[in-house]
């Protein structure tokens, strides 16, 4: 059972990491347009966009004829939004001071990551694309009007689109930009790597559930006949679990060093961290000991299969939930996060991400010695309870 | 010798063990009476180390086994009444974790564990074992100390008439080699093999002489 579920989330992290597609998709959102065919700055700003400003790692940007048609596109997947440019919006003057909106079109329900996203992408398409385009047609306008010839406003509006073009380029090297990550100081494939790993951690114990099956109160007293008392007990009980999980954690790192080794896949940068697969056993120590406790003591304390079975994976259902292994926790309200860092599973997750990102290790080191020792505590006053008659 | 003086013991406001007193002398079977909840299980857990009494003094040969846990576990074996053993491991793996090698081998040749007849089922998972044969290997792994006191906890419920009769004929052994067993039962059978026997009743211990007449004894209790 061990092995399968430690196969099972090798090779989730594996895909998670390894897939093309997800490389492929983490950088890149569709987003559609609609209306500037025929308007030769804005198809510029079009090109600029999708072959030499750094949106491009993120959007894909893909013309339609007409609204309809970007429509269907949007409801079969295939875009994830798109914004329709005006003709009004394109050829009035007054544009700019009217308020006159880009209509912009995604599918709803999606908050959080992809919505964020989304927000991001849809602010970089209305500031290159409309914006810039929208103050040089300005400018053209008004230069008619004051009687410009048309050589000259299309070596003014050329100067301009030429110097817009290049701060906009340039915009990174403009600014300090510190990226910090998704959560806690990851890259988001380091992130769910991390978290993967550490849900793998929080629910081996369920491998062992077999453990803590047929137990019988006779068999605790009898060993306290024989002289092993309690805390004896459930310490040698205790490390013969905490080997069975460290056994699962050998084998994730195994696959995950074969296919560092043999397929030649660079965690390292794929991470985007300089962390090997090895460095898991050296990492997960501390976690797989809290988790290893706090299995022991439900596992043991709980009495009934079904009871053990359902109590112990809500719990850590909950924990795993609150501690950010499905979602990232930065999206949670601040109590929420401040009760995450308190738990089992948020202090691990804190703890193994500062070891990759170099951060603080003894507040989270702290939190999860502490329970480890109040679980093997409350587990040796079980015990205790159990052998007394 | 085994002396038990002034033992006392309560749950909470529930007194169980009242000043209870009991000598017994080395090479004597003890059979302990009484109703389900009397107390028999927690007077034998207090000798066998399970929990403290509230006072009293138990001792084996003038040896106060109370305030010697270590000596305690060498002269004191105590038989549970549900089996102790790891199902999943044979008779021989249960055996491994009390014996050493050596040991194993020279009881297996001559000793406890040829009287108790384990050898015949060494390798059979404690899941596929008979009721009598997991008391057999329960007694044997409690025998390991070579101890000289026995406690019993309803040794032969839930066993076939074959092995009892096993058991017995070892009870018999044990006590040919100056050993005591304290048993704790229900069973005719076994108040038939004591040499003395003692109803436990409100806390304290009282003798009484079985003659066979099955009504007199149910009232008593």
């Amino acid at each position: 059972m061990i092995l399968l579920l430690a196969v099972l989330f090798g090779t989730g992290a594996y895909a998670v990491i390894r897939d093309g597609s997800y490389v492929e998709n983490q950088k890149r959102y569709t987003l559609g347009y609609v209306g500037a065919a025929d308007n030769s700055l804005l198809r510029s700003g079009v090109f600029l966009l999708e072959n030499e400003d750094s949106a491009k790692e993120m959007i894909e940007l893909k013309e339609y004829e007409n609204e309809d048609d970007a429509k269907t596109a949007l409801r079969a997947g295939e875009i994830s939004a798109y914004v329709v440019i005006t003709k009004e919006f394109m050829g009035q003057l007054d544009a700019l001071a009217n308020g006159e909106k880009l209509k912009y079109y995604a599918t709803s329900g999606q908050k959080g990551i992809t919505g964020v996203m989304m927000d991001e992408i849809a602010a970089v398409a209305g500031n290159i694309i409309v914006y810039t385009e929208k103050g040089i047609l300005s400018l053209d306008q008004a230069m008619e009007e004051r009687g410009y010839e048309e050589q000259d406003r299309i070596l003014q509006m050329t100067d301009c689109f030429n110097s817009y073009v290049d701060a906009i380029l340039n915009r990174d090297s403009k600014v300090e930009i510190v990226s910090l990550g998704m959560s806690d100081g990851l890259s988001t494939p380091a992130y769910y790597f991390t978290t993967l790993m550490l849900f793998l951690f929080i629910m081996i114990p369920f491998c062992g559930i077999w453990f803590f099956l047929g137990q019988r109160d006779a068999i605790a007293q009898f060993l306290k006949a024989k002289g092993l008392g309690p805390a004896r007990q459930v310490l040698a009980e205790m490390f013969a679990f905490y080997l069975l999980n460290i056994f699962g954690q050998l084998f994730v790192v195994i696959l995950l060093e074969i296919s560092r080794v043999v397929l030649k896949y660079d965690f390292a940068t794929l991470l985007k961290i300089g962390f090997q697969p090895y460095m898991l056993l050296p990492a997960m120590t501390l976690p797989i000991l809290a988790f290893t406790a706090m299995g022991f003591f439900l596992l043991d304390a709980i009495q009934g299969v079904v009871n053990k079975v359902l109590v112990t994976f809500i719990i850590d259902i909950f924990m795993a939930y609150v501690a950010g292994f499905f979602y990232p926790r930065v999206f949670f309200p601040m109590e929420v996060q401040m009760l995450s860092n308190l738990l089992p599973s948020g202090a691990a997750l804190t703890y193994v991400a500062n070891q990759m990102v170099g951060g603080r290790l003894l507040e989270p080191a702290i939190v999860l010695i502490a329970y480890t020792i109040l679980f093997t505590f409350l587990s040796i006053m079980v015990r205790k309870a159990r052998i007394k008659l | 010798m085994i002396q038990i003086k002034s033992i006392t013991k309560s749950y909470g406001k529930k007194s169980v063990l009242k000043n209870l007193t009991l000598e017994v002398e080395a090479g004597k079977i003890i059979g302990i009476l009484g109703e389900n909840g009397s107390g028999k299980s927690t007077l034998l857990s207090i000798m066998a180390g399970l929990q403290h009494p509230d006072s009293g003094y138990f001792s084996i040969d003038g040896k106060d086994l109370l305030k010697n846990s270590k000596l305690r576990n060498e002269l004191v074996a105590y038989v549970p009444q549900e089996n102790p053993l790891i199902q999943e491991l044979t008779a021989l793996d249960n055996l491994r974790m009390w014996y050493d090698k050596a040991t194993l081998k020279k009881e297996l040749d001559k000793g406890v564990l040829r009287m108790l007849g384990v050898s015949q089922f060494l390798n059979t998972p404690v899941h596929h074992m008979s009721g009598g044969m997991k008391k057999r290997l329960t007694i044997a792994c409690a025998m390991n100390s070579h101890p000289k006191l026995m406690l019993l906890d309803e040794p032969t419920a839930a066993v076939d008439l074959v092995c009892r009769e096993d058991i017995y004929n070892y009870f018999e052994q044990f006590r040919g080699q100056g050993g005591t067993l304290i048993i704790s039962t229900h069973e005719v059978q076994e108040i038939e093999l004591c040499d003395a026997c003692y109803i436990l009743k409100d806390g304290a211990l009282q003798e009484y002489r079985y003659d066979g007449d099955i009504p007199h004894l149910i009232g008593r209790l």
